[in-house]
């Protein structure tokens, strides 16, 4: 729980911190991105910190390597 | 995008560093654990590969005239097939950081702060490297040349004081194994420092003069392989090859048996210095490419927004990517050199085609 909240408090803390920079300057298109960028970060986060079983893209990387090695036969 | 020039000597202490973090920790022990007591020729093999390599990003470089990778890719292939080419560019800088992170991890938390939880020391790491690409490639240069007399110094410290440990029988038989595994066997070393350095491709356009930052590069590879090399025969040399494809971190357990007149004792933690430096100066340089190579993918002028969000990125995927020591194993040993390989070779060889063909065209 305790860890959960904490990363919502950083996540809150790293909005604060950046967006009314950027606002000030009107920089509408780094503001989407910022945004974007840190919500995918804040729901990954939770989720790990809810002991959620996040897929591994090392997994992926894996399989289709392990695939290609297949088909050339190493 | 700042405005900011380095020096070809910084940039020389940069690939310095980028070399050696990391690959530190990691080489020797698949290395002795396959080419045996003849690893350190493997070294050399693979170095003498690194030069020819760097030729070729030195050649990409000069072709691209001052644009990062990520702004040439664009440049050349247009604004959709050129970000999806950056994606795949940028996918891989970003796991290679996230997993550099690890490795320092691990190390700190199997050897010196056990009762640290990971995600801790994880997050104190990021949280200066964050602070240096915040401030821009300039100052990371800079500092390179500030820290790189200390890793020198304890290098030859490392070396001096564990000569009294060398035993020369441990090299013997040379070429016992014959030449074949000493050749198979270079490909750990291709594929861990020296195909990561298209990373570096992000940083060449901030070098000011072109020619000198290409010998730099061809010098800073020569000598970060050198590096390698010295650590890899002085662990092979001190525990002998099946002791050190047995350690995890042999490097470590060489600096532990350093023994100065039977009462100086326990300097392993002042050499563990060394690998601090090195894979702190690694990953700010792959965290500086990545953020910056988002920020031009969107065609950004601050890099900086996003450097917080993605460090919280990071965090999360260095956690979940290794689950567990075997998994890591598996990974560096049999998918790493393939999946370096396209992304280090095979995508800088597209784009370099990609821009002769364009050079062509436009003078036509």
């Amino acid at each position: 729980m305790w860890a959960t909240i904490s990363v919502i408090a950083v996540s809150l803390l790293i909005f604060f911190l950046e967006f009314p920079r950027l606002k000030r300057k009107k920089k509408t298109k780094e503001m989407w991105c910022f945004s974007t960028l840190l919500f995918i970060a804040t729901t990954v986060s939770v989720l790990e910190s809810r002991n959620v079983n996040l897929p591994n893209p090392l997994d992926y990387i894996q399989a289709f390597y392990n695939t290609i090695n297949s088909w050339i036969g190493l | 995008m700042d405005n900011q020039t380095i020096s070809a000597r910084q940039y020389m202490f940069l690939v310095v560093f980028f070399i050696i973090g990391s690959s530190i920790l990691i080489v020797p022990t698949p290395l002795a654990a396959q080419a045996k007591q003849d690893a350190w020729m493997s070294v050399i093999l693979a170095i003498l590969f690194g030069v020819i390599f760097v030729m070729f990003l030195n050649k990409i470089g000069s072709l691209s005239s001052g644009k990062t990778f990520v702004q040439s890719a664009i440049y050349v292939f247009g604004n959709w097939a050129g970000r999806l080419f950056c994606i795949f560019y940028l996918s891989f800088l970003y796991i290679l950081a996230s997993l550099v992170l690890r490795n320092i991890g691990d190390f700190m938390t199997t050897q010196i702060i056990p009762e640290t939880p990971l995600q801790f020391t994880h997050i104190l790491f990021l949280l200066v490297v964050i602070g240096g690409a915040y401030i821009g490639v300039e100052s990371i240069a800079r500092s390179s040349e500030i820290f790189m007399p200390w890793m020198i110094l304890l290098l030859i410290f490392l070396t001096i004081s564990i000569m009294p440990q060398i035993n020369m029988d441990q090299l013997k038989p040379v070429l016992g194994n014959g030449v074949i595994p000493i050749i198979s066997n270079s490909s750990i070393v291709i594929g861990t420092p020296l195909l990561e350095m298209v990373a570096l491709l992000m940083i060449f356009p901030y070098v000011k003069e072109e020619k000198k930052a290409k010998r730099a590069w061809i010098l800073g590879t020569v000598f970060g392989g050198g590096v390698l090399f010295l650590i890899t025969i002085l662990c092979l040399l001190v525990l002998g090859s099946d002791l050190t494809a047995l350690n995890a971190y042999p490097t470590y357990r060489i600096a532990q048996k350093i023994n100065i007149a039977g009462f100086l004792e326990g300097l392993e933690i002042i050499i563990a210095v060394i690998w601090m430096l090195t894979i702190f100066f690694k990953l700010i340089i792959l965290y500086y490419a990545t953020s910056v190579g988002i920020a031009q993918f969107f065609t950004l002028k601050d890099h900086r927004p996003l450097l917080l969000p993605l460090g919280m990125g990071m965090v999360v995927l260095s956690i979940i990517a290794y689950p567990d020591v075997a998994y890591f194993e598996t990974f560096v040993g049999e998918t790493w050199l393939p999946y370096s390989l396209t992304h280090g070779l095979i995508l800088p060889a597209i784009l370099m085609i990609g821009l002769l063909v364009k050079r062509r065209m436009s003078r036509n």
